[in-house]
Formats: structure tokens, C-alpha cells, sequence
């Protein structure tokens, strides 16, 4: 007979086992060097060449059991993973098969960023006979596989009835803001046609209440009455080109994949991948998942890993225009879900209390003056977005920091939105939305940069740096205060202090220590600098300078931003 | 613009691993597309890429067991769990699918629709369990319909129908079995260790029709000649009504009555779905029957019942709906109310802490009220949608409706969420107190009111 109040028994004794488990994994936790002691990854290690994967399916259903929901019910206890692997000791990333260095490290025009992966000979044909090999008959609007007289094939699809450049516009401009952000994307084009153009192959079907039959041209003609012609019988449409290469299926944001020998970073550790959180959160990507990467395997041999599909990003919701709920609530958020029951229907959400009042057909909605990244949510839980830090969410920052107003009007221009005023709209918006997340992310860490030894003497050294908060006019040197600290172990030296930043790009500060000196130290022994940015009402993570003993002075070997355990 | 320095030597290495991949030769590796020696020579090339990657110094890619993969793990174990189950019923689907037998029964369905005939799953009354009922309306008005539930109850009908759910006059005859309702006792204060149940066959011929006279208003009536037989039930987990009460057997629980019968009907229903999908309005629902026995051992009497529903939104996402019920008997001569025709509470059509049927007597009175609130839905897609509720149940039944007094009702609070369709609830469940078995969980298709 089992003793009275065992089941509190069990409970407590489960929540025992559970901390004591945490506290000992604490411990047994594989702890890792300083930054600058870690060998650095090597830019496109990962496109050595391997046997052929196979391919594999996503599995959402299987997946949102497995991954997205208990990772979602886990978030408030999550203590997240800690700070990312694949980590130059400038606290960067190199570029690799999942990703490139483009906005913020090499020259792109306005102009280049509006082509992005595009170029005039892929777009599709202006003329010329648009041979349809197969439909898409579910969903709101129509879709096709079309080759046109180049021999190119496209997916293509169209916006809703009512909505002309909704999804179209967000999909082209998406794929051309996530392409300058470095990530691997299709060649995505907005084209005209007219029906008159369209052929079918005599080898494609349509199904019909379960039965498979040619299909015909006349089908055609009822799938494209779910659009909405320009005019006549001319079309508007986005179009994909098939990726070079052959599909694998896609990537999954936690593990690595087996039959890839390059793939050595577990994904959720890719600065990366955990940043895409905040390039998400500018474009309004909201269907960020797995279903909308893929790993293609390309010549000479190995797999690229692509984001796809940007037909929900923007204002737009593929099939409606988005509302206030899309970017600030999951569709199903559990949590939210049991405390309105627990509070009989009393808490509510911001957006619960206002209208949509979309910006027009051609834009859906998206906030602008009411975009706060800290509330931004994609649709579906993440494991690396689970896992981001300060300093990979800073990372992000300086990246869409280096944006600038032209390079935005060019990817939106892409869009091809029949009006000005669209165009304006959604540049203006972009705008606002990437200096609040610049400035938000850039509040959570100290923002130096590019630090230097400038001079040295005995009980002393000058650093030169730059703090981006102050170069890229986030905040005034008048608003700005540095708290230093200097720690030598090795050779028992130490110091702090404070500083006024100068009006002017490079910052100096002056570091000075006390302590019994000596020539100890060596490759394993660093020194650190920590530097806090303080700003008006806040005060971050100190950014950590990492500076090694050379006999004769100290040399900067690295930097690290924000604590790396969160 | 670049404000982030380039790292010379992470450039240095960019080159050198470039090289290591261009100083190989650039071809398709595909296996599908390659013949026997060519299949050899991408193995001497992976090999070489192979040795290439060993050479690689990189920092760690992997963390191991972390505190965070530990907390994750227990809510990791319930999503297995559920993927579990999942998986077993979609295993079931995938044989189901591969076999041939879901293409086999939607086709049979779409064959059947073909020549009028509606196949549905539903149920066929108290305790009936799934059953499958299908309609013939091929030669309208002609009709026939039937069908057998999985607790061993049957439906079998057939007459004329005119009209539509509007205005229409049904003449018909058919038999309805029902093999298990449960029974406790007569009054408030039977008791749940006397379950029992036994059997309830209804033959009958009647003519009903029903006229909607006002855009809000509808009436309906109708005669008819029924027969009724009870039983032994076949609740093999239930002791027999004749058994438990054998002292004391409720009257008709066994043996055969038969009623000339008259019905009449008054339908005020000034309810509507609007704005954000939301049921508001108020519905009254008036019925009395009037039996007639037909031999001198048949009873003759009279059974009424009123049912008022209100419906007030106070917002978009809140609301209060309220129901009142009262049914009673009267003009009782030679004899009584017979078990089946006995005012009854309990389940979702009042006093959900209490299981369907739980009380029974002459007269009934409840009173409902729910606290109803929307907890999951989307304003781009507002068609669906998931709603909680709280709510209170009062009840009691009495010999008449002046005999039941304040101290006669139990009281059954709860909480429960509905699955919403065009202001419509399609589905609900339920968690109750206050009843026998406390909490009770109850299931419904549609909505408690």
C-alpha cells in the first residue's frame, strides 16, 4: 500500500533528480578555451567533395511533435546552449556552404543587390512558348512547373485574387534582402505572360476527384481564374528557377546530417543559422522552418544549403495579407493558449485589441513604428533561434547595420510594384525596421570593434577600437561612458577604470595596472580586457579583448562579445 | 560599407581550402550517372577529399550533454509519446491507404452519393455508441433509412418526406432500438451503485410537419401510433433494471405499451451568428406531447417541456450564455410515466458533473450558465476557432416542478473548450465537479447549448 502523499513523494524526488541532473551536467558540461585558443573554422571547409546523400523529407507533422512543440513548452526553463562553434577570434564567421560574406564585408551596389542571385540570361523568356509540365491544384492560388524557350524550368506561382504584388513582390524582395545577407538563395524573378503562350506538355496530369488525367489547356485557363489578370489575359507571376543541382530535401535547424561528412557544425551551434532569428525578424519571415530550406547537392560535389520560398515574408501571408497576430504570436502558442483559459479569457495580447488596417493590396501589413524585435516570433519554435546569444544577435545587427538606404530601395525595386507609392511604403518600413533591431541588439553587448594595441609602456598600453554604437550614430559620445577592466593571471596584474569616449571614429582608451609584473604567461595564458559600453539608463556585457604577452608588450588576439551564456 | 575587419589569416585558410577543393577534378559525382569506372574514380576522388578533411583543424563542432538538453529532455519524452501514438494511428492509415481500403470506401461513398444514398457516422441515441446510418432519397419523396451503432442499436424508417427543413410534413413508420440506457433509480436522491440499464424498442406510424410562419417563429405537430417495449439491456457491465429494482420496478420498464400520440411544437429562435463569428440572440423551445394508451393496461398522459437559451456577447471575444429547462408530466390515468418518457438531468444536456440520464423523474428543472471565451484563433482566418468555457450547472428533478425545492439541486461547476466553425461548435470537451465522479471528463459533437 502505497504511503499517503506519494504522489508529492515522487514529485518531489523528480524535481530533485532533475536539478541535481542539471547542476551535474553543469559540471560534467564540456567547457571550451578562450576564443583566441581555439583553432579558427576554415571558409568553405565544407565544400569538399562527398558521395551523393540521399534525399529526405522534412516530416512536419512528426517534427512539430518531436521539436517544435516541446522545445516550445520548454522556452520559459530553457538555460539555452551557450555561445556558437563556428567562430573566427574576431567573434565572426567565415563563409562556407551555408553561407557567404556579402552585405558589410565586400562592396554590393544598390544595383547588385537588386539582381542578387539573378542574371538577365535565367530570367525567364519574354517570348517564346511556356511548355507546363505539371500544377498545383490545392491551396488559394494556382501554381505551375513551367520550361520556357530557353530551356530554363521555374516553379510559378501567383498572387492571391485582389492582391497583386502581395506575394510576389515579398517573395523577389525577400530573396534579394536574405540574399545580401549572405545566405544561399534561388534565382527568384517577377515576370509577365500571356495565356496565348502557355502549352502543355502532353506528358503532364491533373488529378480530379482522385483520378489522374492529361492535363489540358482549358484547365489552365479555370486554375488561373484563382488570380487576377494585369489585364486581358496577361499574367503576373513569380517565378523560380530550379536550383543547380538535385534536391536532398531540406536542412533541419539542430544536429548535423549523416551522409554529409562536411556538415561538422551541429546547425543550432551556426551563428548563422541562430542569427536568422533577427534577419527573419527584418523582412518579416515569418515562415522560417525547415520546409523552406533545402540541401542541394551541386557540382563539383558536395551539398549547399538553401533558404527558399520568401512568399511569406514582408506583408504578405502567401494566400492573405498578414495581421498584427502573424509576427507577434505563433499560430499555436501554447503558452498563451493555457493562460487564457487559466485567466478565463482575461490576458490578452497587444494586438488583440486592434483592427487590421492593412497598407494596401500590394503590401498586407507588417509593423513599423510598432515593430519590437524583442517580440517578433516566426511561426514555428527553432531550435538554433532557441539558442541565439547577445553576441550572435549583435552580429546580425552589424550586418543589417551595413544596409544602407539605396541598397534597400534596389532589393525593393525588384519587387516590380506597379506603383511608387508601394515601393516607397515598403523601403520606408524595412528602413525603420532595421535601425530598431540595430538598436535594440546593439543595447545588449558592449559594441567595440576592431581593436588595436596602439602604444605601450610599462604599467600601461593605449587601445585604439571603434564602438559602432557611436560610429554608426546610435547614441552620442556625450551619452556614452567606458568602464574598463584589465586582468593578467598569469602575471598577477590587474586595474579598471573609466573613460569618456572622443568625437571621433577611432576611440583611445588608456589602460593602465598594478601587480607584480614578471615575464609569465605564454601561448595558453591570456590576458583580458573588458570594456563596457555604458549608454543613458542601461548598461551591457562587456565586450572582452583578449590580448597575449609578447615579451615586451601585449597584442590584441581576439574579441568576444557579450557573456557567452546568453 | 564594411565595418567588419577581414581576418587575414581566416582569409589565408579560405585560399587554402580553395585549393584543396579545386586541385580536384570538378565533376559530377552523382553515383546514378556513372558507369563502373567512372564509379571508381569518385571513389579515389571522395577518398582524396576525405584525407583532405582529416587534415582540418577546427574548433569543436559539437557540445555534448548540456544543462539545456537536459531540461529540454523531459518535454522531448511527452512529444515522443505523443509522436508515439501518433504513429500508430497513422500506421494504421498508411495500411488502411496501401491496401487500397480508404480509395475503396471514399469511391464506395461517391457511388452511393451517385444514386442518393447518404452514408453518415453518428449516433443513434443515449450510450449507442458510433453508428453507421444511411438514407436512400431516390424515388423522393419517397425515402428509407437506417442503421446499426456499435452498441448493438438499430434505426430502421421509411415514408414520404415533403418540403425542407423550413416547411416540410414527413409520413413515416419505422423502429428504433436502443439496447443499454442506463437507469439509477427515480429522484434526486438515487444512488450511482444502482446502475442498471434495459432495452427500449420504438415502433411507430406518424404523420409531423412543421411551417416557419414567422421569419423568427416556427410551429410544428403531428399524430401518430407508436408501440414500446422494454426490456433486458445488454450492458454486460451493468446489472438489469428488473434485477436491481425488482422490489420496486419503475413503471413500463418492462413489457409493452402502445399510444395513440399527439405532438405540437413552438420554436421562437431570434439567434444568429454575427460579427467575428459570434452566436447572440435568445431561443425559446416549447413541446408537448399528449399519449393516449390504446388497451385498458396502457397509461394516458401528457409530458412538457420549455427550453430558453440566451446568447449575450460582451465583446468580440467574450460572452455569457445562460439556458433555463423545465419539462414536467401531467393528466396521468391508468397508470404512470413510463421509464422512457420520464424527465431526466445529467450530461451535457444539463448538469454536466453528472453522467447523461443520471436523474430521473415526473419533472426536471435546470439552470445553465457559461462564461464563453475565445483562447486560440486568428483574425486574417477568423472561420476557425478555439473557445474555453466556465460554467455552472444547477439542477434537481421532482414527482412535479412544485415539488422540487432549493435544497433538491446539486450544483456541477467546470471548465471546458469547444472547437469552433462558423460561430458553430463542432466538437467540445469538458472537465465537471460536484458530480459522482469527480472531476468527470465529458465529450460531445456539437455543443451543450
Amino acid at each position: 500500500m502505497r504511503p499517503r502523499g506519494g504522489g508529492s513523494w515522487i514529485i518531489a524526488w523528480a524535481v530533485a533528480a532533475l536539478v541535481a541532473g542539471i547542476a551535474l551536467t553543469g559540471c560534467a558540461a564540456r567547457s571550451f578555451d578562450p576564443l583566441p585558443l581555439r583553432p579558427e573554422p576554415i571558409a568553405y571547409a565544407d565544400t569538399l567533395l562527398i558521395p551523393e546523400p540521399e534525399e529526405r523529407a522534412e516530416r512536419r507533422k512528426l517534427r512539430a511533435l518531436l521539436v517544435h512543440g516541446p522545445l516550445q513548452l520548454a522556452e520559459p526553463f530553457d538555460p539555452g546552449e551557450g555561445e556558437s562553434l563556428n567562430l573566427t577570434h574576431d567573434d565572426d564567421v567565415v563563409s562556407s556552404a551555408w553561407w557567404e560574406r556579402r552585405v558589410g564585408y565586400r562592396r554590393i551596389t544598390p544595383e547588385d543587390l537588386a539582381l542578387g542571385p539573378t542574371s538577365a540570361e535565367n530570367a525567364p523568356a519574354t517570348s517564346g512558348p511556356l511548355e507546363i509540365k505539371s500544377v498545383k491544384t490545392d491551396g488559394v492560388t494556382p501554381g505551375f512547373t513551367m520550361k520556357d524557350a530557353n530551356g530554363h524550368t521555374y516553379i510559378v506561382k501567383f498572387d492571391p485574387p485582389g492582391l497583386m504584388h502581395l506575394t510576389s513582390a515579398a517573395g523577389v524582395i525577400g530573396n534579394r534582402l536574405m540574399w545580401g545577407m549572405g545566405f544561399h538563395v534561388p534565382e527568384d524573378y517577377v515576370t509577365e505572360f500571356d495565356f496565348s503562350r502557355l502549352v502543355v506538355d502532353e506528358d503532364a496530369t491533373i488529378e480530379e476527384l482522385g483520378v489522374e488525367r492529361p492535363l489540358t489547356i482549358e484547365d489552365l485557363r479555370t486554375l488561373l481564374e484563382r488570380t487576377e489578370p494585369i489585364e486581358g489575359e496577361r499574367y503576373l507571376a513569380f517565378a523560380s528557377l530550379y536550383l543547380p543541382g538535385v534536391p536532398k530535401g531540406p536542412f533541419f535547424f539542430e544536429g548535423r546530417r549523416d551522409d554529409d561528412p562536411n556538415d561538422y557544425f551541429d546547425h543550432q551551434h551556426r551563428r548563422e543559422l541562430r542569427a536568422l532569428w533577427v534577419f527573419s525578424s527584418w523582412i518579416n519571415d515569418t515562415d522560417m522552418r525547415e520546409g523552406n530550406t533545402l540541401d542541394v547537392y551541386v557540382k563539383p560535389g558536395y551539398l549547399r544549403h538553401y533558404l527558399i520560398d520568401f512568399g511569406a515574408t514582408m506583408g504578405s501571408s502567401s494566400t492573405r495579407s498578414k495581421h498584427r497576430k502573424d509576427e507577434t504570436e505563433r499560430p499555436i502558442d501554447l503558452y498563451r493558449f493555457i493562460g487564457r483559459i487559466a485567466t478565463l479569457g482575461l490576458y490578452k495580447q497587444p494586438w488583440e485589441d486592434h483592427p487590421v488596417e492593412p497598407l494596401g493590396p500590394a503590401l498586407g501589413f507588417m509593423y513599423g513604428e510598432g515593430f519590437d524585435p524583442d517580440s517578433w516570433k516566426s511561426s514555428w519554435t527553432n531550435p538554433a533561434f532557441q539558442d541565439m546569444t547577445d553576441a550572435d544577435s549583435y552580429w546580425a545587427a552589424k550586418i543589417l547595420a551595413a544596409f544602407t538606404d539605396e541598397q534597400i530601395r534596389g532589393a525593393v525595386g525588384a519587387g516590380g510594384f506597379s506603383d511608387h507609392r508601394s515601393a516607397d511604403t515598403l523601403t520606408a518600413l524595412l528602413r525603420l525596421r532595421r535601425d530598431r533591431i540595430v538598436e535594440y541588439y546593439y543595447e545588449r553587448v558592449s559594441t567595440v570593434e576592431e581593436p588595436i594595441v596602439a602604444r605601450q609602456h610599462a604599467g600601461s598600453l593605449q587601445l585604439s577600437f571603434k564602438d559602432l554604437g557611436i560610429d554608426q550614430h546610435v547614441w552620442t559620445p556625450g551619452e556614452t561612458t567606458y568602464d574598463w577592466r584589465f586582468r593578467d593571471p598569469a602575471r598577477r596584474l590587474g586595474g579598471s577604470g573609466s573613460a569618456q569616449p572622443r568625437s571621433m571614429p577611432e576611440q583611445m582608451l588608456d589602460v593602465s595596472w598594478t601587480g607584480s609584473g614578471g615575464n609569465g604567461g605564454g601561448s595558453d595564458q591570456l590576458a583580458t580586457l573588458e570594456i563596457t559600453t555604458r549608454r543613458p539608463g542601461f548598461s551591457p556585457d562587456p565586450a572582452t579583448v583578449f590580448l597575449r604577452w609578447e615579451g615586451e608588450g601585449y597584442r590584441v588576439v581576439g574579441i568576444a562579445h557579450g557573456d557567452a551564456r546568453k | 560599407m564594411s565595418h567588419i575587419r577581414p581576418a587575414l589569416r581566416t582569409s589565408l585558410v579560405h585560399c587554402l581550402a580553395l585549393f584543396v577543393v579545386l586541385a580536384l577534378p570538378a565533376q559530377r559525382l552523382a553515383a546514378q550517372d556513372l558507369d563502373d569506372a567512372e564509379k571508381k574514380e569518385a571513389a579515389i576522388v571522395i577518398a582524396r577529399a576525405d584525407s583532405a578533411r582529416a587534415t582540418l583543424v577546427q574548433p569543436p563542432g559539437s557540445k555534448g550533454l548540456t544543462p539545456a538538453t537536459l531540461v529540454r529532455a523531459p518535454f522531448r519524452a511527452v512529444g515522443a509519446g505523443l509522436a508515439l501514438v501518433a504513429g500508430a494511428g497513422y500506421g494504421v492509415y498508411r495500411v488502411l491507404d496501401k491496401t487500397g481500403t480508404i480509395r475503396f470506401v471514399k469511391q464506395t461513398n461517391r457511388d452511393l452519393r451517385a444514386n442518393d444514398i447518404r452514408v453518415r457516422l453518428k449516433t443513434i441515441g443515449s450510450r449507442s455508441g458510433l453508428a453507421l446510418l444511411g438514407r436512400w432519397d431516390g424515388a423522393r419523396p419517397f425515402f428509407v433509412e437506417g442503421g446499426i451503432s456499435m452498441g448493438s442499436y438499430s434505426l430502421a424508417r421509411a415514408g414520404l418526406a415533403f418540403g425542407d427543413t423550413l416547411n416540410g410534413v414527413e409520413l413515416a413508420a419505422g423502429l428504433r432500438r436502443q439496447a443499454q440506457l442506463h437507469f439509477w433509480g427515480i429522484g434526486n436522491d438515487s444512488r450511482e451503485e444502482d446502475v442498471s440499464d434495459y432495452e427500449h424498442a420504438m415502433r411507430e406510424a406518424a404523420v409531423r410537419g412543421h411551417v416557419r410562419v414567422l421569419p423568427h417563429v416556427r410551429v410544428g405537430g403531428g399524430a401518430g401510433w407508436e408501440a414500446d417495449r422494454a426490456d433486458r439491456g445488454n450492458d454486460a457491465m451493468a446489472p438489469d433494471v428488473q434485477d436491481v429494482f425488482a422490489g420496486a420496478l419503475p413503471f413500463g420498464a418492462v413489457g409493452t405499451h402502445r399510444f395513440m400520440r399527439a405532438d405540437a411544437n413552438l420554436d421562437l429562435d431570434f439567434t444568429s451568428v454575427g460579427g467575428p463569428f459570434q452566436l447572440r440572440g435568445v431561443r425559446l423551445v416549447t413541446d408537448w406531447s399528449g399519449f393516449r394508451g390504446v388497451d385498458e393496461s396502457d397509461p394516458d398522459f401528457q409530458i412538457a417541456s420549455t427550453d430558453l437559451r440566451v446568447y449575450l456577447p460582451l465583446n468580440s471575444r467574450h460572452a455569457f450564455a445562460l439556458r433555463g429547462y423545465a419539462a414536467d408530466a401531467f393528466g396521468e390515468s391508468n397508470g404512470d410515466v413510463p421509464i422512457y418518457y420520464l424527465a431526466t438531468a445529467g450530461g451535457s444536456e444539463g448538469l454536466r458533473g453528472q453522467k447523461g440520464y443520471r436523474l430521473r423523474d415526473r419533472a426536471a428543472l435546470i439552470g445553465m450558465a457559461e462564461w464563453r471565451y475565445q483562447v486560440w484563433w486568428h483574425p486574417g482566418d477568423p472561420i476557425y476557432r478555439v473557445d474555453a468555457f466556465a460554467f455552472v450547472d444547477h439542477g434537481a428533478v421532482g414527482s412535479s416542478l412544485g415539488s422540487i425545492e432549493s435544497t433538491d439541486f446539486l450544483t456541477t461547476p467546470g471548465i471546458g473548450i469547444r472547437f469552433v466553425s462558423h460561430g458553430l461548435t463542432q466538437v467540445e470537451t469538458f472537465l465537471a465537479f460536484g458530480g459522482d465522479a469527480t472531476p468527470r471528463i465529458g465529450f460531445k459533437l456539437g455543443a451543450s447549448f
